[in-house]
């Protein structure tokens, strides 16, 4: 008997110690005072208020039933599929609703429609991959401490070659349009890339098309990390961490809010966010510091101090935003036509145009001289009666003529970098020096191809009879010169498609700026075009005394 | 990765491949730019002002167009797997090349047409001749500047090219790739102009001996 007695009481103490304990993922909001408190407040009213008029608190608590809106697509934080919501983002909100005492429904969202759906009282939390930034931290209620936090990395081939952020001026990186993280890159990279998916970014990347690709860290994950093999890719860079947050609507009770934001600071305590990132394997280096952050001794007595800011995304505003937000204007109302002028809005992107503006004006200059100078050397060397000269000048074209701008270009590139070590201006040497060669060979073709058709008058060399006869192709190349050197951007010259192409990366707008640039080059070929022509006619016997 | 490793079978067959790309969109903007040019020579020769003035200008336009500027903007315009191009979404790389490369034909072919007929009116043969090679010419122009396709993603030649060289660590090493490559460009491109060369010599023999049997018969 004293032996059931026995077994009884230790029954008994089993019961007592498995009904107290907390068991991982099981509902702790007894134990959060401000959870009680929530449910003490609302619970009181829930039979008095009608349904069209309930407030977030009131339906969650009153209907026991919190609405998560998850994303439905983004591996490894949530997928919504047969057997219901999977996923790191998925199991917190599991975590919350049982902390919270309630049920829990899952609603996909997407990164359009997460705080519309929020605004119009379709879901009541949003935990879908959202990084809390000054841009939307007004628009919605973001709960604090933040869950997670990203960066945008740079993934190339895993060859171990180590990349620093200074060899970004030299390299081709392939985005997306519209990353607030481009901010950061355009002005530092030799060239941008740009697309407007991130799977066509993945697989310009699978294809060898793109050498090296930024993009959000969560991302590319799949790609950089292999269970089963090693990758062929690896991160080689980080930067711009952004914290993700979840939102509420606006205008959440007071009790609310401290509700979930004791909720949040509790799982960095106990090490929830920690397991279920483990168990969906994704990065934890934030959440090992803020699980030591909200352990401390500090953040324990002053919470709110612990707290992280939204990431700053406002950029400065330029000196010429007020005129441009009145140009847009004036369009709109005069002509009805609706342009942003992105250019003229932040100080980073005005800089970014007036620079790129400034060293294509030097570029079409330079092109324009030392293509005439190319050309005419060319043309005397190959009617040279000097073999030396003549085999020199053969061996220069056919290289010239026969190799694409872009390989020129490129080996230019690697020549200069060779030479003098990157810098823009060993950069502007080589796209000059390409683009010249080119044409300034092909004009001194043909030039030499009217040399030999063409003989010597009184008052009039042979030479330049023939430059007058090959006027039209020399005009011609001169122009295209001009045209060509809007490709010096492949080799890092910071001009203006290059600068462009880096505002549309973070502020979009995409055709805008393409019918700006195709506006410069028109204006800039027409110039050069009256130069080249006034030019030739005043040099060159007139084509009444050549015939 | 060494340099004998890049210069493999694969590289050459994927080279090829590009080559192809670049070779197929140049021929079709130099089809279908060449009539344009033709058109805009003859409007430009117009005796109607009015005429000649508009072709004048249609043609400066086409000129100032940069086809590196061309080709990003048609890429923008007309993005992968967008539903613009309906049927020829498929060829959407030949189709950027092809459209980004006809106004350069186009100008350039008429100032040629241009000439030509200048030198046919004066009654110089010969001189309105050179209009061959110079065609010759705007096909190794044309194959050059779709190599800027590299730039907008296009799977071209150059494309191949620069993935590969990316992978080759030694600078010296990569040069000489490159020189590798240029050749490789070198005689594919000479091989493309050979039969302008072969009609340029044929018919200006054809036209100085006509013009010596005239000078003879003076």
């Amino acid at each position: 008997m004293s032996r059931l007695q026995g077994f009884g009481a230790l029954v008994t103490l089993a019961a007592l110690i498995w009904v107290i304990a907390p068991t991982p993922g099981a509902t702790q909001s007894t134990e959060l005072p401000a959870v009680k408190a929530l449910h003490a407040k609302v619970a009181a009213g829930c039979e008095n208020q009608a349904n069209e008029t309930r407030s977030v608190e009131t339906r969650v608590v009153c209907d026991r039933l919190l609405r998560v809106g998850l994303r439905g697509d983004y591996p490894r934080f949530a997928e919504i599929g047969p057997a219901g919501a999977t996923g790191f983002e998925a199991d917190v909100a599991r975590e919350i609703a049982a902390r919270l005492d309630v049920a829990l429904e899952a609603v996909a969202v997407t990164p359009v429609n997460r705080i519309s759906k929020l605004g119009e009282g379709e879901v009541d939390l949003v935990i879908a991959t959202m990084g809390h930034n000054t841009q939307r931290d007004p628009t919605v209620h973001f709960l604090r401490p933040h869950y997670f936090q990203s960066e945008t990395i740079i993934v190339g081939a895993g060859d171990q070659t180590p990349l620093a952020w200074e060899d970004l001026e030299a390299r081709l990186v392939c985005t997306t349009v519209g990353n607030y993280s481009n901010v950061i890159l355009a002005p530092d990279v030799g060239r941008l890339m740009l697309f407007s998916r991130s799977q066509q970014l993945i697989d310009a990347l699978l294809n060898e098309m793109c050498p090296l690709i930024a993009q959000d860290d969560t991302l590319l994950l799949p790609l950089v990390s292999s269970e089963t093999e090693p990758s062929r890719f690896e991160r080689k860079l980080g930067f711009a961490p952004v914290p993700w947050g979840m939102a509420m609507p606006l205008g959440i009770s007071d009790e609310m809010a401290a509700a979930m934001s004791e909720i949040l600071k509790e799982m960095h305590r106990d090490g929830s966010f920690l397991r279920l990132a483990r168990k969906y394997d994704v990065p934890v280096a934030f959440l090992t510091e803020e699980q030591e952050r909200w352990q401390s001794a500090e953040c324990r007595a002053a919470p709110e101090s612990c707290l992280s800011p939204p990431l700053n995304v406002q950029l400065a505003r330029s000196p010429v935003a007020g005129l441009g937000a009145r140009i847009e204007s004036a369009l709109k109302a005069r002509l009805g036509i609706e342009v942003r002028l992105g250019f003229m809005e932040s100080d980073v992107a005005w800089r970014l145009f007036l620079g790129g503006l400034g060293t294509s004006m030097l570029a079409v200059s330079l092109a324009l001289m030392a293509t005439t100078l190319v050309g005419l050397s060319i043309g005397k060397m190959l009617v040279s009666p000097i073999w030396l000269l003549r085999a020199l000048a053969k061996s220069v074209l056919t290289v010239f003529q026969n190799a694409p701008v872009m390989l020129v270009l490129v080996v230019m590139g690697t020549l200069t970098v060779w030479t003098f070590s990157y810098s823009y201006s060993s950069a502007m040497l080589a796209a000059i020096l390409a683009i010249a060669g080119m044409n300034g060979s092909f004009a001194g073709a043909a030039v030499a191809e009217a040399y030999r058709i063409t003989e010597a008058r009184e008052g009039t060399s042979r030479f330049m009879r023939a430059l007058s006869l090959s006027s039209a192709q020399v005009d011609s190349y001169l122009i295209n010169a001009v045209r060509g050197i809007s490709a010096a951007s492949v080799v890092g010259v910071p001009d203006l498609v290059n600068a462009l192409n880096g505002i549309t990366a973070f502020s979009g707008s995409q055709t805008f700026y393409y019918w700006l640039l195709v506006l410069f080059y028109i204006v800039a070929v027409l110039f050069a075009a009256q130069l080249t022509r006034r030019g030739l006619s005043r040099i060159l016997p007139s084509e009444g005394a050549v015939s | 990765m060494m340099l004998l490793e890049a210069v493999s079978p694969d590289f050459l067959m994927a080279f090829l491949r590009g080559f192809s790309l670049n070779l197929g969109a140049s021929v079709l903007a130099l089809a279908i730019g060449l009539p344009l040019a033709l058109v805009a020579a003859l409007g430009m020769l117009s005796r109607v002002g009015i005429v000649a003035r508009l072709f004048k200008t249609y043609n400066r336009l086409l000129h100032a167009l940069p086809v590196f500027v061309v080709l990003f903007f048609l890429s923008g315009l007309l993005p992968n797997g967008g539903a613009r191009l309906g049927p020829l979404a498929e060829m959407r790389p030949l189709v950027l090349l092809v459209l980004g490369n006809i106004p350069y034909v186009a100008a350039y072919g008429a100032d040629q047409f241009v000439a030509m007929f200048r030198h046919l009116r004066k009654g110089d043969r010969r001189a309105a001749l050179l209009v061959i090679p110079s065609f010759g010419r705007a096909l190794q122009m044309v194959i050059s500047s779709s190599c800027l396709g590299a730039a907008i993603g296009v799977p071209e030649a150059m494309s191949v090219v620069i993935f590969t060289a990316e992978q080759i660590a030694d600078e010296a090493a990569r040069l000489i790739f490159f020189v590798a490559v240029g050749l490789l460009f070198v005689a594919a491109q000479r091989i493309c102009v050979i039969p302008f060369g072969i009609l340029h010599r044929v018919t200006d023999r054809r036209a100085m001996s006509a013009q010596m049997t005239a000078d003879a018969a003076r």
